[in-house]
């Protein structure tokens, strides 16, 4: 999948989204990337790089893949060709140590475990983390989000649906993840939440380079937000280019930087 | 742990800004640092005072029930870190019972190994039982764990009958009661409840420090959505599998103390029958809570032998009926019903 756009344009307006390109640094390379469930197979020989820092979007029809995608990614589904996190291949490895490798995943339906309370959902992030960390890890996650500071000795499952989310991200955030892959982080939410989360999803991106690979539905605002956005169709990943500019090659004349 | 406003740094007034709302802070989160009354430690002192005065208060035969409660409740301890925690049903939890107690009799009664040393060689046997046996069969889901762990529970009596050379058969083996020290002026039966209640003591303080530690965290984790917990880098299996040792741990604790307290074991003691009421004592206590199990001890002890006085068949029955009014009317057991007439009662005070 190509990053760069054509040729003609003036090189200034990809460097405007930050991180962007597939240069030697690409933190992510997958390659060839199949996978399914039994005899079924959903992914048909993905292609993807993704630089550190960089927040990239995944949008696409209902049944396309995408969530297998992110869940093959992850581990939980196993599949085959080749990822490479930072040259470590990550395929073939159990979920736990991919998580030990810096891939963080917020599933869909966010995953919660929704009798414990906030901070116990957090301590969980921090599993694998080594004790003398958690502490200062915690206080990152709630600099970030610090509405969940108010909740944190109530159960997750009674947080409003945006902060449900918040804890999810945070959760995930608790590993120290360098990708992070979010399965449609605004469902559910109202427009405002949603943005509320884009924005600390876009500073946490370019805080800690942590690069997100993002799941959504909404694509006028994963375009809004990412850097770029890849199209998934029957398993493959058919349009890619600079988010915020979908008709960039066609009508290079209309081009606005976005932001 | 608690988390008050002490630590809201510099960089979180930033990120107000970027997530924009944020609760208002009301009570302790507030800053309000007026001293609650500790409910709770003053109950469990009053509740650790009555432990251990009332060998000294009541009539030997209270005693003696009195400490067969504690050691079924250290037995629940163990099948609730199955089932309340683990959520997964275990059917054989008398099996690792038996073999518990069957380790002390051997030990010291056909050994004549000192009985303390009994107990530690029945935890680290019915741990490494239940780790074996846990692995494999915690990998199949609810059902099927509950047939294999049926199973056991089925075949060990069989097995201590067939080798009646070692185990007595079944005309069972004796147990030499453990006799207390001369110089404490004991009585047996106040001796037996003392170092069970200090065996109870240490199972309590165990688990309770289990479940509040990583693995505990990671087995409720488990529990509550498994592919969640293995994306966050919890292996469900071997948490599973972990915990399954350690509850059929408590189990042999339990046995090897049944052993001393009764002097007896024999393979009809330990039926299938009894994993049933074992599993039933935990849904009826409470699963998932400490108190449970201490309550579903109450419920072994006391429930099965007043309704055998009614009628041979009419202990089953009543512990039927018994779990299905606890399901439908308190889902949380005796501790749920419990915890709640406390809070109403609180409440109450409060107002007045």
């Amino acid at each position: 999948m190509t990053v760069n756009g054509p040729g003609d344009h003036p090189r200034s307006l990809f460097e405007a989204p930050p991180g962007t390109g597939n240069g030697p640094a690409a933190l992510l390379r997958v390659h060839g990337l199949r996978a399914g469930y039994g005899p079924a197979r959903v992914l048909h020989g993905v292609d993807l790089e993704l630089a550190a820092g960089e927040m990239v979007a995944v949008l696409g029809p209902n049944g396309a893949g995408k969530t297998t995608m992110l869940r093959a990614l992850s581990g939980l589904v196993r599949g085959r060709g080749s990822v490479l996190l930072d040259g470590t291949e990550l395929l073939g490895r159990a979920p736990e140590e991919i998580v030990r490798l810096g891939v963080a995943h917020v599933p869909e339906g966010r995953g919660l475990f929704a009798p414990l309370t906030v901070e116990e959902n957090l301590r969980i992030g921090a599993h694998l983390r080594p004790a003398a960390e958690r502490a200062e890890d915690m206080r990152r996650v709630l600099a970030w989000f610090p509405v969940l500071r108010a909740h944190l000795s109530q159960p997750a499952g009674s947080l409003s649906g945006g902060e449900q989310q918040m804890l999810a991200v945070g959760r995930a955030l608790m590993t120290r993840p360098r990708l992070l892959l979010l399965d449609e982080p605004s469902r559910g939410l109202a427009p405002v939440a949603t943005r509320r989360m884009f924005d600390v999803l876009r500073a946490v991106g370019s805080h800690d380079r942590v690069a997100m690979l993002l799941v959504e539905q909404d694509a006028r605002l994963a375009l809004e937000f990412t850097s770029r956005a890849l199209v998934m169709e029957s398993g493959r990943l058919t349009v890619g280019g600079p988010a915020g500019w979908p008709q960039a090659g066609r009508r290079p004349s209309l081009f606005r930087p976005g932001r | 742990m608690r988390h008050g406003n002490d630590g809201r740094e510099g960089t979180g007034v930033n990120a107000v800004a970027q997530t924009g709302h944020r609760r208002l802070a009301v009570g302790r989160m507030a800053g309000d640092r007026r001293r609650v009354w500790p409910w709770q430690r003053t109950t469990l002192a009053a509740l650790a005072v009555a432990a251990c005065a009332a060998p000294f208060v009541l009539e030997p035969y209270r005693v003696f029930q009195l400490t067969m409660v504690l050691v079924y409740g250290i037995a629940l301890l163990g099948l609730n870190l199955v089932v309340g925690h683990g959520g997964r049903v275990s059917l054989g939890h008398g099996a690792f019972l038996a073999i518990g107690a069957y380790i002390a009799a051997i030990m010291t009664g056909r050994l004549g190994v000192p009985y303390p040393l009994a107990l530690p060689v029945a935890a680290l046997v019915t741990f490494g039982l239940g780790l074996a046996l846990g692995r494999p069969a915690l990998r199949l889901s609810g059902p099927y764990l509950a047939v294999v762990t049926f199973v056991t529970a089925a075949v060990v009596p069989p097995v201590i009958k067939r080798f009646g050379t070692v185990t007595g058969g079944s005309m069972g083996l004796s147990v030499p009661v453990p006799s207390p020290p001369s110089w404490t002026g004991l009585a047996e039966d106040q001796w037996l409840y003392l170092l069970v209640l200090a065996v109870a003591a240490v199972a309590f303080a165990a688990a309770r420090n289990l479940l509040e530690s990583r693995a505990g965290r990671a087995l409720t984790a488990v529990r509550e959505n498994p592919a969640a917990a293995e994306i966050l880098g919890v292996r469900p299996g071997s948490h599973r599998a972990l915990a399954f040792g350690w509850s059929a741990m408590y189990a042999g604790v339990a046995g090897t103390l049944y052993a001393w307290v009764v002097g007896f074991v024999s393979p009809d003691s330990f039926t299938v029958t009894l994993s049933i009421v074992l599993l039933a004592a935990v849904v009826i206590g409470g699963p998932g809570s400490l108190a449970g199990p201490l309550l579903g001890g109450v419920f072994v002890t006391f429930v099965p032998a007043a309704a055998q006085r009614a009628g041979d068949a009419i202990p089953g029955i009543v512990s039927g009926l018994l779990i299905i009014v606890v399901v439908c009317f308190a889902p949380t057991g005796l501790a749920g019903l419990l915890r709640m007439a406390a809070g109403g009662v609180a409440r109450r005070l409060g107002r007045g």
